[in-house]
């Protein structure tokens, strides 16, 4: 990992003790996961969330508005009335 | 002041026999945590004044009892909880100073219902943590021994249920957050099911695996609890709208026809954890339960699934935090912080998001498939919570993938969303408190405060208490 295009990308001002530091700890971590690539997953697809919803919206209700004419809202004209 | 009260029941049951008030109950609370808190570190914030103020005005609605389920009930919120005119630091001394608007839905739900707040509780930073150490305001202490890690991340409201500093605390559970300190300090810990309490107002970790829950020390009052806290909130999109059942209206004398399923990948490196989950399987036998050993396949690739998920949920949320809108800039990050934004950034950028993120997300699925396999023929699985002991403070500082390991046994239950209580079973030959967890299919809360109600009957571990 390149911890200081990482750091930039993240937006972390990173000393360069703690560089050196998180580089290797990481470096740790991304072995451990690794393991994944193992998994045979080929014919599977991808859980994102686990809700068992699916597009959950609230009604689509305009409470406060200026006078309604014929299905359109009425404001007054900016271009002048002519 | 004699404490008559145990549970939340009792203490109902004295407010309407008269017997005490809520603010000699408060009062009774309160000195405990200025006698105890500078040992264990569980509080960051003690809310004495409101809290006072609270109870005086319901000492005057006494006549009132029966109709708030949480009259008086004094508790404390881990302090992920979003709370109006008092401050949430998350932990993290970005936000030492940050003063939020308004009320998490959870803390909204409980003051409706009487509690009476404390004060908010220590944690791991943005609850990044399986010890209590990563917290800016110092570690919290072990009430069973203050050498030791109580867990994390919801460290102080797992030490202050154990030192009866509150009757009950909140926390969040993204990867065994509630369970693990349940576990180390001898308390339940429930974990609800992903979406069945709404998330509003409570600092993100990982949204697609954050569960809202809470601490007791014993199964009825978790019930209570979930009765208020539980339900569908038009401010969480992913609360479900499923009806809230009667979670402390319990039922069974016994376990006759539950089967429970024992997955034989959950296994403890301890011999002490190894044995009291064991004795506490047989218990569950003994009480009429059938038991059938089960695999979860997936269950080692999960750990690896969820050190990729949740780094990459991590840095997503916590980019939020620019110094700009509120709190101190980046740089005021701890270290356990740093770490998982990095990973997840990494992990999320361009080149490398197939082969770490996308693939997460198909082992996943995987995971989610091995659950609803096993409990197509068993009704609840019983399994250790952690693979062993709390350990000393300090111990594993040093090393985060050896912490990262302590999740292990949680984090599967977090990322196929099911509902799980961590329940005490026992103590180690060290005097340190041993829990094992019940996991349920979705919804089925329910059941499992049966169940741990029925084996807690039978067992008593709830009515040890440390001596600090």
């Amino acid at each position: 990992m390149d911890v200081k295009q990482v750091a930039k990308l993240a937006n972390l001002p990173l000393t360069s003790a703690e560089e050196k530091k998180y580089g290797s700890q990481l470096e740790k971590v991304l072995d451990y996961v690794q393991q994944l690539q193992k998994v045979d997953t080929s014919k599977v697809i991808e859980t994102s969330q686990v809700t068992e919803t699916k597009n959950v919206l609230r009604g689509d209700v305009v409470t406060a508005c200026p006078p309604l004419l014929q299905g359109y809202i009425k404001v007054k004209a900016i271009f002048g009335n002519d | 002041m004699t404490k008559g009260w145990t549970d939340i029941a009792l203490l109902l049951e004295g407010y309407r026999a008269g017997k005490f008030k809520p603010s000699q109950v408060t009062e009774y609370y309160l000195e405990r945590i200025k006698k105890y808190n500078p040992i264990l570190n569980a509080f960051i914030t003690v809310t004495e004044v409101e809290a006072m103020q609270k109870a005086q005005e319901l000492d005057a609605q006494m006549d009132k009892v029966g109709s708030y389920p949480l009259f008086g009930v004094p508790v404390a919120f881990k302090d992920l909880f979003q709370t109006a005119g008092i401050r949430t630091t998350a932990g993290s001394k970005v936000l030492e100073n940050y003063i939020g608007q308004y009320d998490s839905t959870a803390v909204q739900r409980y003051l409706d219902a009487g509690a009476i707040m404390l004060g908010k509780l220590n944690c791991d930073a943005w609850a990044h943590g399986s010890s209590g150490e990563n917290s800016d305001f110092g570690p919290t202490k072990n009430p069973w021994n203050t050498e030791y890690v109580p867990g994390g991340s919801s460290s102080g409201s797992a030490a202050a249920v154990a030192a009866d500093l509150c009757l009950v605390a909140s926390g969040t559970d993204t990867g065994g957050s509630i369970r693990c300190p349940a576990d180390y300090c001898g308390v339940i810990g429930l974990k609800p099911t992903y979406g069945r309490v709404s998330r509003y107002g409570i600092i993100a970790m990982a949204s697609s695996l954050d569960s809202i829950g809470h601490m007791t020390q014993n199964a009825a009052d978790a019930a209570r609890v979930l009765e208020v806290t539980a339900g569908f909130d038009a401010h969480d999109a992913t609360t479900s709208s499923k009806p809230v059942d009667k979670y402390a209206a319990f039922a069974k004398k016994n376990l006759q026809g539950i089967r429970v399923g024992v997955p034989k990948e959950y296994v403890s490196t301890d011999p002490d954890v190894t044995k009291l989950t064991a004795a506490a399987i047989n218990k569950l036998q003994q009480l009429g339960a059938q038991i059938k050993q089960v695999s979860l396949p997936h269950t080692a690739a999960a750990l690896a699934d969820y050190y990729i998920i949740q780094p990459a949920e991590v840095s997503s949320n916590l980019a939020r935090y620019d110094g700009i809108r509120f709190g101190h800039d980046r740089s005021a990050f701890g270290a356990e912080a740093k770490r998982r934004i990095m990973l997840g950034t990494y992990t999320l950028s361009a080149g490398y998001y197939d082969a770490y993120y996308k693939t997460a997300q198909k082992v996943r699925t995987l995971i989610v498939d091995d659950f609803s396999q096993v409990f197509r023929n068993v009704d609840v699985l019983a399994a250790p919570v952690t693979p062993h002991l709390p350990f000393k403070i300090g111990e594993k500082v040093a090393d985060p993938l050896s912490l990262y390991l302590e999740d292990v046994l949680a984090v599967p239950v977090n990322l196929a969303g099911l509902p799980a209580i961590s329940v005490p079973c026992g103590f180690s030959q060290s005097k340190l408190p041993v829990g094992f967890q019940l996991i349920g299919p979705k919804f089925c809360e329910k059941l499992l405060f049966e169940v741990a109600r029925v084996y807690e009957q039978s067992t008593s571990w709830h009515e040890h208490h440390p001596t600090l």
